[in-house]
């Protein structure tokens, strides 16, 4: 049981773009942002982006940072 | 002293007063409220994605500056009531990061035009002193733009996104 446990968080951790650790989250970082959300500028869920929850909070927070400075938009 | 970046939204209008107004005027609000620049890199001149205090286009320019906590309070007071500066996010950080080339043309051009005609005139040495605040920043302007001397002196400022 222990070990099933293991397995599936090491293959969670593959999946994450920035957990491979040549991107790093950042508002200004427009293009890498825009295709973590959908066209309507919804951000996507964890399930659909493939990232862990610590750098899903933090996409979350830099798309928020870029829609206030006015690089993304709130929707459209 | 606290490092922190800045990222300015200015109305593109007020760009076209000359190379380097605009972020002298900046320059003077971050030093009224305590801080010191430490570099400044003209971002890019781009369609905002909606429209802030009836504008459509805005210039961007990333500021990192070091300063006390409170720099950042007043700086938000002095960005609310400037006529100048559209938004304003500032952001604590842990290290500046060296500058990196940027793909992005137009605010190339423009920071290469006054960079290049004062290389024809003095030496990257008194470069520095006309301008003590961003010390790296024009050491490294040099040296990134001697590469491109011939374009600029006939190159008005472009807007690609329009």
């Amino acid at each position: 049981m222990a070990y099933k446990k293991r397995y599936r968080k090491f293959s969670e951790k593959g999946r994450c773009r920035f957990c491979r650790g040549d991107l790093v989250v950042d508002y200004k970082d427009v293009p890498t942002l825009q295709k973590l959300c959908t066209t309507q500028g919804k951000l996507f869920s964890r399930k659909r982006s493939g990232n862990c929850a610590k750098h899903q909070r933090k996409v979350k927070l830099a798309v928020k940072r870029a829609r206030f400075i006015g690089l993304m938009p709130f929707v459209g | 002293m606290k490092k922190y970046e800045g990222m300015f939204v200015v109305d593109t209008k007020e760009t076209k007063q000359g190379p380097g107004v605009v972020e002298d005027q900046i320059n003077a609000l971050i030093t009224k409220c305590k801080g010191e620049v430490v570099r400044v890199e003209d971002w890019d001149e781009r369609k905002l994605a909606y429209e802030i205090s009836g504008t459509t286009n805005g210039t961007y320019f990333l500021y990192y500056f070091t300063g006390e906590p409170d720099t950042i309070s007043t700086l938000n007071r002095e960005v609310k009531l400037s006529p100048l500066v559209l938004r304003a996010l500032f952001l604590s950080i842990k290290e500046i990061p060296e500058p990196e080339v940027r793909e992005a043309e137009p605010a190339e051009e423009r920071k290469v035009a006054p960079a290049a005609v004062k290389a024809e005139e003095a030496p990257a040495a008194v470069k520095a002193e006309e301008a003590p605040a961003d010390v790296e920043a024009k050491e490294v302007t040099p040296e990134v733009k001697a590469e491109e001397p011939a374009e600029d002196a006939g190159d008005a400022p472009e807007k690609t996104e329009e």
